[in-house]
């Protein structure tokens, strides 16, 4: 097959291995064992941060560890993705942010349970509680645990 | 410069592998280069950075990372381009009066990514990509073009390995034993392979994962008790070379001589002053300590020069080339050294260049001093 | 003492397809050699160049700035590059600015371009933009970033679907009026609430494209200027925020600043403003260029910048009164929403401005232009930074 002289196709293909410190590898230790989601706290602000971090931004000081949050939470954010991109899970699904209780941040990940029907707007409202769930099967990354509205 | 610009401070990481996150290891960074210049995080009123995002494997690193760099609600900047740049810019920044402390910061772990691979992806993808252009490739070129034409770089470049290995372990307080390392140099340096004729591995500075952080200010806004006494940075030049290495210089290096001579300018000072207590230069292989000295009128043969020190840190072959950060470390360093230097000594200026990009294509000189 | 800095000629290239766009050295040659000629300058005139490049996976090459150090004429000179995501353009002009308000240098280029799309979806990299510990495994992309702070202002203040559909047809509107954007044609309301979702609320309608092109601005000092120079546009204030990149952070009870509304371009804005004396920016900004990659941006953007109050930004939409014809024109040049050649996006806002400041903006000018506003945007809607630029040199 001849060369295109039009132009030139390059694959970029680098790997990385990213050091976690140790409060990322504690939370995902304690999300894989035992199906519980912790944060961190900070001394000055007193928020408690999820995800975890082992420093406060905002006063720029170490965070204590660990504070344990519960299995339900609040809805902050939230969107249907219907567009399709190389790489990423097939369309439509809904993600958003929940603020678990006894955390003063929200984090993000997938929304369960939900019709997904680009004809209507999503049947979800900021404000609104959620439960947090645990994957049987958890390898210590964030998809062990996803989010569903709490009907009724 | 009309106006003065002091560094008050910093602090550096530079190992192997440094065994922690990378955003909590800017962040102990960052907060020890606040510490050793006797501030808080607010006293600082912009940041700026200096970073790599396919070194990071993030596609902007400036966003994860301006937490951690004490960027939060701060106005922040990330001269992609080479931490000497970061540094001129903290600098920019301060002289325009409108602006008193800048926290300056720099990373790479190499240990995390593909190094030589993020720096093969540097090239030009219609004619150079599928040639196998690495860095390494370019500095073999370079060097085989300065021992030909100056046969003595060589046998020069063997004692610049020596001598910078020498210096990292007197820095670090290792009591070095001239005579039993130097028999195992020789051993060591005939068994080193070529990697990229004429280079042999021994003679290429080795990448280490590093994250460096300083503070700059205004002359006159000196505030804190810090550790560091403060040192002034009394000029700066930096110039750029085209990509294309068959096109360039590279030995002349016209960029590098513009920049020197901006940076002298700038400080009002001329190279042969008595004052220039020592040099700290960008040894990423031997010959370009050799090449550079040259460059910088202190030698004329391609050998090594003895009139002043030059790199008595002990350079990147010494210590290792932190991915990226390297500038930073040695601008760092060179404060540090010059701040610790005697009083008594009439020397008190320091002249410090570092490059980045294939065979030195972009330069940087900073002239430094006590007073 | 602070020099102060004017823009003094601009260049922009037709912002196009990037399979249709020339490669990026020459979209680099082509907007460095237009803004030197609007400034009736030449490369041999500029003591330094800054080159703005956001993430070069878009474009193809690492580090390009070593790679196109020639096309930009920086052979031999001083050269930096800035790369701070959406904002970077801006930020580059910024970086620029302190080049000559330090008074080291009088006159300086700053240059960009983009071949966005180069790697056949720029969301393929978007995703990659995200902490790897906890953000990477979920699907984050900008749109899905913006539709769920969209999500949020509509909790706050109750914005509608057809209020950011009529934002969409201002810009498209405009822009058929301004011979370098990217997408020309002119859109009706139900055309935008009837295209197809990407990412709700947003729809195809309501979305900047992936454009290829490249501009340039040429900066001098107020001590090089001489008078043969066309109208100055002055940058009498410059400034950026970057508020924490976990958007998790952006609510709830503790957040400093709601995701809803963009509380760091209103931090930025105070600073540019208070640099440039401006205390009434209702009153007092004649015209604005603001980053807004998708229609509902342009809402809480206006009131970051407090030409309206929170809330109100919705019906003052509906009424017209940020058109081109209204009483204070919000992109004239169609903006972000038609034209996103991401390097340089930001830059291309403080050209507008500078050209609406010089009475340069042909079908798109703005009658009697003293004021001028361009702001970027960048990150994890993280970054902002604005320029003021003003007809007349301001005391600092």
């Amino acid at each position: 097959m001849s060369q295109s002289l039009d132009s030139i196709s390059q694959h970029w293909d680098i790997m990385y291995q990213h050091r976690l410190d140790d409060v990322a590898s504690e939370f995902f230790r304690v999300l894989r064992d035992d199906a519980k989601l912790i944060a961190t706290r900070c001394p000055k602000c007193s928020r408690v941060l999820i995800p975890p971090r082992s420093f406060c931004d905002r006063d720029y000081v170490e965070t204590e560890r660990f504070v344990e949050l519960g299995h339900e939470g609040t809805l902050e954010l939230f969107t249907v993705v219907y567009l399709a991109t190389r790489g990423l899970p097939d369309p439509p699904y809904a993600i958003g942010y929940v603020r678990p209780d006894g955390a003063d941040t929200a984090v993000v990940n997938f929304i369960r349970g939900v019709e997904l029907d680009s004809e209507s707007p999503p049947s979800l409202q900021v404000g609104q509680r959620m439960k947090i769930l645990f994957k049987e099967e958890r390898v210590g990354r964030v998809t062990d645990f996803f989010f569903e509205p709490i009907h009724g | 410069m009309d106006g003065s610009v002091v560094v008050l401070g910093g602090a550096e990481l530079a190992q192997p592998v440094i065994d922690n996150s990378l955003e909590h290891a800017i962040f102990l960074t960052a907060r020890a280069a606040l510490r050793n210049a006797g501030l808080e995080i607010s006293d600082i009123d912009d940041v700026v950075i200096a970073c790599s995002d396919q070194i990071d494997g993030r596609a902007i690193s400036s966003m994860i990372t301006s937490g951690p760099a004490g960027a939060h609600l701060r106005d922040e900047i990330n001269l992609a381009s080479s931490p000497s740049h970061a540094v001129a810019m903290a600098a920019l920044r301060v002289l325009s009066g409108q602006v008193k402390r800048v926290l300056v910061s720099s990373w790479g772990k190499h240990s995390e990514g593909e190094l030589e691979l993020a720096e093969h992806l540097t090239t030009d993808p219609f004619f150079d990509r599928d040639i196998g252009l690495s860095e390494i490739a370019a500095m073999g070129m370079q060097v085989s073009l300065f021992r030909s034409r100056f046969p003595e770089a060589a046998s020069a470049s063997r004692e610049v390995v020596l001598k910078n290995r020498h210096n990292a372990s007197k820095a670090s307080l290792r009591s070095p034993d001239p005579d039993s390392d130097r028999v195992l140099f020789e051993d060591e340096f005939e068994k080193s392979p070529i990697v990229a004729f004429p280079l042999k591995r021994i003679e290429i500075a080795q990448p280490i994962d590093g994250v460096c952080s300083i503070v700059i200010a205004a002359g006159e806004d000196t505030i804190g008790a810090g550790e560091s006494e403060p040192i002034w940075l009394r000029g700066v030049g930096w110039a750029s070379d085209g990509y294309r290495l068959g096109e360039r210089s590279l030995l002349d290096l016209p960029h590098l001589r513009f920049a020197v001579s901006e940076a002298l300018r700038r400080a009002r000072l001329r190279f042969d002053e008595e004052r220039i207590a020592f040099v700290e230069v960008d040894d990423y292989c031997a010959d370009a300590e050799l090449l550079t000295c040259q460059v910088l009128g202190l030698s004329d043969n391609g050998g090594l020069q003895k009139d002043i020190p030059v790199n008595a840190s002990g350079g990147y072959l010494g210590i290792g080339r932190p991915a990226f950060s390297g500038g930073l470390h040695r601008f760092h360093r060179a404060v540090e050294a010059l701040a610790k230097s005697s009083h008594e000594n009439q020397a008190d200026v320091a002249v410090v260049q570092s490059s980045i990009g294939f065979a030195g294509q972009m330069q940087t000189v900073f002239v430094l001093s006590r007073t | 003492m602070t020099q102060k800095v004017a823009a003094i000629g601009v260049g922009q290239t037709e912002f196009r397809k990037t399979s249709e766009a020339e490669s990026y050295p020459s979209l680099l040659r082509q907007a460095a050699g237009r803004a030197l000629d609007s400034s009736g300058l030449s490369i041999g005139d500029m003591d330094a160049i800054v080159l703005a490049l956001a993430p070069e996976a878009l474009m193809g090459i690492n580090h390009a700035e070593r790679w196109c150090v020639d096309a930009v004429g920086a052979v031999g000179k001083p050269l930096m590059r800035v790369q701070t995501g959406g904002t970077t353009g801006l930020s580059a002009v910024q970086a620029g600015y302190h080049h000559i308000a330090s008074g080291m240098f009088d006159k300086v280029l700053v240059v960009g371009a983009d071949r966005v799309a180069e790697s056949g979806d720029a969301q393929q990299i978007f995703n990659k933009i995200w902490d790897p510990v906890f953000e990477r495994a979920l699907p984050l992309t900008t749109i899905s970033m913006i539709a769920m702070s969209a999500v949020r202002y509509m909790h706050l203040h109750g914005m509608t679907e057809r209020q950011m559909a009529r934002v969409s047809v201002k810009n498209h509107a405009n822009a058929m009026l301004n011979p370098f954007a990217h997408l020309q044609q002119r859109v009706t309301v139900d055309d935008v609430l009837n295209s197809r979702y990407l990412a709700w609320p947003i729809k195809l309608l309501d979305a900047c494209p992936q454009s290829a092109g490249g501009c340039a601005v040429v900066l001098s000092s107020e001590r090089s200027l001489d008078a043969s120079t066309h109208v100055p546009a002055w940058i009498s204030g410059i400034a950026l925020t970057g508020d924490t990149y976990f958007i998790g952070d952006r609510v709830g009870p503790k957040a400093t600043h709601d995701y809803g509304d963009a509380g760091a371009l209103e931090d930025a804005a105070r600073k540019a403003y208070l640099m440039a004396g401006i205390e009434d920016p209702k009153k007092e900004i004649d015209v604005v260029e603001t980053y807004a990659s998708f229609s509902p941006v342009e809402l809480h953007n206006v009131e970051a910048l407090r030409l309206c109050d929170n809330g109100e930004a919705g019906r003052l939409f509906e009424d017209g009164y940020f058109d081109l014809r209204g009483e204070t024109p919000v992109n004239p040049s169609g903006g972000v929403l038609c034209s996103n050649p991401i390097s340089v996006t930001a830059m291309v806002r403080f050209a507008e401005a500078t050209l609406q400041i010089q009475g340069r903006a042909g079908a798109r000018q703005v009658p009697e232009v003293g004021v001028a506003v361009a702001t970027g945007a960048g990150g994890s809607h993280q970054f902002f930074n604005v320029a003021v630029l003003t007809a007349e040199p301001r005391q600092s």
